[in-house]
């Protein structure tokens, strides 16, 4: 073969692997949007749900964090859900996270283990859900920290 | 620099296509595609949004596009002028090469070509709480500048073969070999 024939190859071959990461990418963020999406959409339920018993005389919870996630994409995603629970001075008084795979067009569910004690409980101010989401063999990701203030017991957003 | 330039009407007319094409891929369709969104009200007030609370500057990074744009296409009508064992082809050919990766890079880190695709913005949400997120395309971008690598190898593996031809072509022994059977 001759050297320039052979350089042309190379050269499409190069042409053609950028399209396929480009197309890739599309399809990635596709997946990322219709998952986040699915999560805020009106049939979408809430994502994150307690599911446990409180101890009527001490306060302390004990159960697990239920999270639900629809996967409407073309691409596997890898999830990865983390939970902080912190107190009104900043501190964190729990913390949990966990991971799972959701195929593509198929739901998953994660449940994280949660057990709080009645101080804990009383003194929880605000939740840090972060979220990562990863696709097309990892090479696209996408995590969020979102900050929701809580008012259980006798704190108060903001105090 | 005109010696360099060719005569040949075909390469003349596929040079010109060529430019053609990156104008209307990265100038005339950006340009296009932003003013119809600039156009239509809910589109537009969704670019607004993106600024005011993302940070994203979506006419910023079209118009950053528009004008590396414009430059590749000049370059790739130099690439298409010019015959391959010139100097000026190979400089022209790895300058469009390294505008096209700066094309992606600006892509993937949204205006940021420094960021090597790794986009992290807090939203600017009313209220108490400001989520923040993070879009990490390193592998992406990692894959994209590999790639680009490959190709200025190619491109000079390119033009040291089109001066060998060259040299090869014009030595006297095949001159006189032509010259006499």
């Amino acid at each position: 073969m001759k050297t320039s024939t052979a350089l042309k190859a190379i050269d499409y071959i190069l042409l053609v692997a950028e399209v396929l990461i480009f197309v890739g990418v599309g399809l990635g963020y596709f997946t990322i949007i219709q998952l986040l999406m699915s999560m805020a959409g009106p049939e979408g339920g809430t994502p994150v749900q307690p599911n446990g018993t409180i101890d009527p005389s001490t306060g302390a919870f004990s159960g697990t964090l239920v999270i639900s996630l629809r996967n409407p994409g073309m691409l596997e995603v890898a999830a990865h859900v983390s939970i902080k629970l912190n107190s009104g001075d900043g501190a964190t008084l729990y913390q949990t996270s966990g991971d799972t795979r959701i195929a593509a067009g198929s739901s998953g569910t994660l449940e994280l283990p949660l057990t709080l004690s009645g101080t804990d409980a009383q003194r929880i101010n605000a939740m840090v859900l972060g979220l990562k989401l990863a696709t097309l063999f990892d090479f696209l990701s996408f995590s969020v920290d979102i900050p929701i203030p809580l008012q259980m017991g006798g704190g108060s957003p903001g105090q | 620099m005109f010696w360099l330039v060719t005569h040949n009407p075909i390469k003349i007319l596929k040079a010109a296509l060529s430019s053609a094409f990156y104008l209307i891929l990265c100038v005339v369709l950006p340009f296009l595609l932003l003013s119809m969104a600039q156009g239509d009200p809910q589109l537009r007030s969704m670019l607004d949004t993106a600024r005011s609370t993302v940070g994203i500057d979506v006419a910023g990074i079209v118009n950053t596009i528009m004008i590396f744009g414009i430059v590749l296409a000049l370059l790739v009508l130099v690439v298409g002028l010019t015959d391959k064992w010139s100097a000026t082809n190979l400089a022209c050919g790895v300058a469009c090469i390294l505008l096209q990766l700066a094309i992606l890079l600006t892509i993937l880190g949204a205006g940021d070509i420094g960021s090597f695709g790794v986009i992290s913005k807090t939203v600017q949400a009313p209220g108490p709480s400001q989520p923040s997120f993070v879009i990490d395309m390193r592998l992406v971008a990692l894959a994209v500048t590999a790639i680009a690598g490959a190709k200025i190898i190619v491109a000079l593996a390119g033009y040291l073969d089109a001066r060998r031809e060259r040299a090869r072509r014009f030595s006297p022994t095949d001159l006189l070999k032509r010259a006499f059977g």
